[in-house]
């Protein structure tokens, strides 16, 4: 390239505002784009969780299995007869609330992690929130074969109705990155909103059907209970990949489903309108 | 004359304390709350740098040279005024920034590569001028843990100046390593500066302005304090900090 070949080229701004309602187009048009530079950002966070442990990306799969088995000795020991399929329950619902957790802490805190980089090199910066995003959601589908050794031990086949398990990791994705999206910004000014988020993680893992299910809560509860308690929209994710694996019929009802749906897609188009409206500024609290 | 970089009337402030309720109104931009807690690091910047010249900028420390290249980048975007840049602009700031100590050199390559906004088939074309530029060798496969300091910043500027941006921005990249690796990234840098459109360069070795700056801009407290020749400017910076 030689010296004056620019002379087509528009003066343009290096960063240029987007407008509110401009932000969730920005947003997909970026992750269609930039897909080499996500590919290397998942490779490199992969490698930096599993390529120096000696059973490396064993781990995956241990850490599901490891934990399902600590939850279901001490639910075996609360209540002395859990349902045949309890452990395919709850390996399950270790994983996708896993999966939830880990990637709306990642969104969350994308900003502050990617600080230096930030402030040194222009790029769109919802990429840090969506590379590791995608690094979760491929260790959580590896982590999902961890269900078959116990599966077979059941004796549990899935059915037709296995399209319900891609559809959960979905809607938990969706959930993840929307609700870590809107507050991404905000944990770049102060960090309290990651500490805040990391107990609501601990907390929702409670009061979400990891280690119980939603059967088992239609037993107990009823009326107002049952619709409180279906506020929390993962409710539905984890239930379909139950239903999703083990093949029974699902029982879930249809206003429960589309609020759940509704939650993410507004969240996440919140997410991608508030994050791209305000990471520029944000950049200087970095 | 036609402008590659145009700075009118550039203000940037950045926030003094990082209170949670001042920083969110600051953001929702309530006037008030904006304008207490902030410092200005930019103020009234008005600049033009004309396609292929070499600008040098000098000042003191704090004297927001970093800040104003980082604007022209899009690091930061003006709280008031325009920036406009023609043509793609790369940032040269320290020998490290998108080096991961996990991968591989060659993983490396592409990573900062794509950080910096390259495809994959321009990163494996311009693999051969960073191998030899870098003599990493076989070390090319082995993970960035095993290098020594010396290695990565070879590494790393062989990535950030394998690229041929119409704009560039250095800044203080020149000061690492042994006296000859410093000698060899001169070089390279003076080969990427003649083979770039536009060049702006933050610098404290005022003999490399001399050297290869067709005009050099003094900043000082987040202001143009003049702009003009390298001899002329260099001897005002020398005036204002006596």
């Amino acid at each position: 390239m030689g010296k004056g070949v620019t002379k087509d080229l528009e003066l343009v701004e290096p960063n240029p505002a987007v407008p509110i309602l401009a932000g969730p187009s920005r947003f997909i048009r970026t992750m269609l784009n930039e897909s080499y530079l996500i590919r290397n950002l998942v490779r490199r966070d992969l490698r930096a969780r599993y390529g120096r442990a000696y059973l490396g990306f064993g781990w995956i799969f241990l850490e599901p299995l490891l934990l399902s088995a600590v939850y279901y000795i001490l639910f075996a020991m609360i209540a002395d007869r859990p349902e045949p399929n309890y452990a395919l329950h709850v390996i399950i619902g270790v994983i996708i609330w896993g999966h939830f957790g880990k990637s709306l802490q990642a969104t969350i805190g994308c900003l502050t992690q990617g600080g230096s980089l930030i402030k040194q090199v222009y790029f769109p910066r919802e990429i840090l929130a969506i590379s590791p995003v995608l690094t979760q959601l491929l260790i959580s589908i590896i982590s999902l074969t961890a269900v078959i050794p116990v599966m077979w031990y059941l004796g549990v086949m899935p059915g037709s109705s296995i399209w319900m398990l891609p559809v959960a990791l979905v809607l938990a994705t969706m959930l993840a990155l929307g609700i870590g999206l809107i507050f991404a910004p905000l944990n770049a000014i102060s960090q309290d909103v990651s500490h805040l988020f990391r107990f609501i993680v601990r907390a929702g893992f409670f009061i979400s059907p990891v280690m119980w299910t939603y059967e088992m809560m239609l037993q107990r509860a009823s009326g107002g209970w049952v619709d409180l308690i279906m506020l929390n929209p993962m409710v539905v994710p984890i239930t379909y990949a139950r239903h999703g694996l083990d093949g029974t019929a699902l029982s879930l009802d249809l206003d429960h489903v589309l609020y759940s749906f509704g939650f993410a897609i507004l969240s996440l188009l919140i997410g991608m309108a508030v994050f791209k409206r305000w990471e520029a500024r944000v950049v200087k609290y970095l | 004359m036609t402008n590659a970089i145009e700075l009118r009337d550039v203000e940037l402030h950045f926030p003094r304390k990082k209170g949670f309720l001042g920083g969110l109104l600051g953001l929702m931009k309530v006037r008030d709350w904006a304008e207490k807690g902030r410092f200005t690091a930019l103020q009234g910047i008005g600049l033009d740098v004309n396609q292929g010249e070499v600008l040098g900028v000098i000042g003191r420390n704090g004297s927001g040279k970093s800040t104003m290249l980082r604007v022209m980048a899009g690091v930061y975007r003006a709280d008031a005024g325009s920036v406009k840049v023609r043509g793609r602009i790369s940032l040269l700031a320290g020998v490290s920034v998108g080096l991961n100590h996990n991968l591989t050199g060659r993983e490396n390559v592409h990573l900062y590569g794509s950080i910096l906004g390259h495809t994959k088939e321009a990163m494996e074309g311009m693999l051969a001028d960073i191998l030899d530029f870098s003599e990493l060798g076989e070390f090319i496969e082995q993970p960035l843990r095993t290098y020594s300091s010396g290695m990565k910043a070879r590494l790393g500027l062989a990535i950030a100046s394998a690229i041929e941006p119409e704009v560039l921005l250095i800044d203080e990249v020149l000061g690492v390593g042994d006296p000859q690796f410093r000698e060899k990234s001169k070089a390279r840098i003076l080969d990427l500066v003649k083979s770039t459109g536009t060049v702006v360069i933050v610098s404290h070795s005022f003999a490399l302005m001399k050297e290869i700056c067709d005009r050099v801009v003094l900043m000082h407290n987040g202001s143009i304090e003049g702009v003009g020749s390298p001899e002329e400017i260099i001897a005002a910076y020398y005036e204002l900090v006596g």
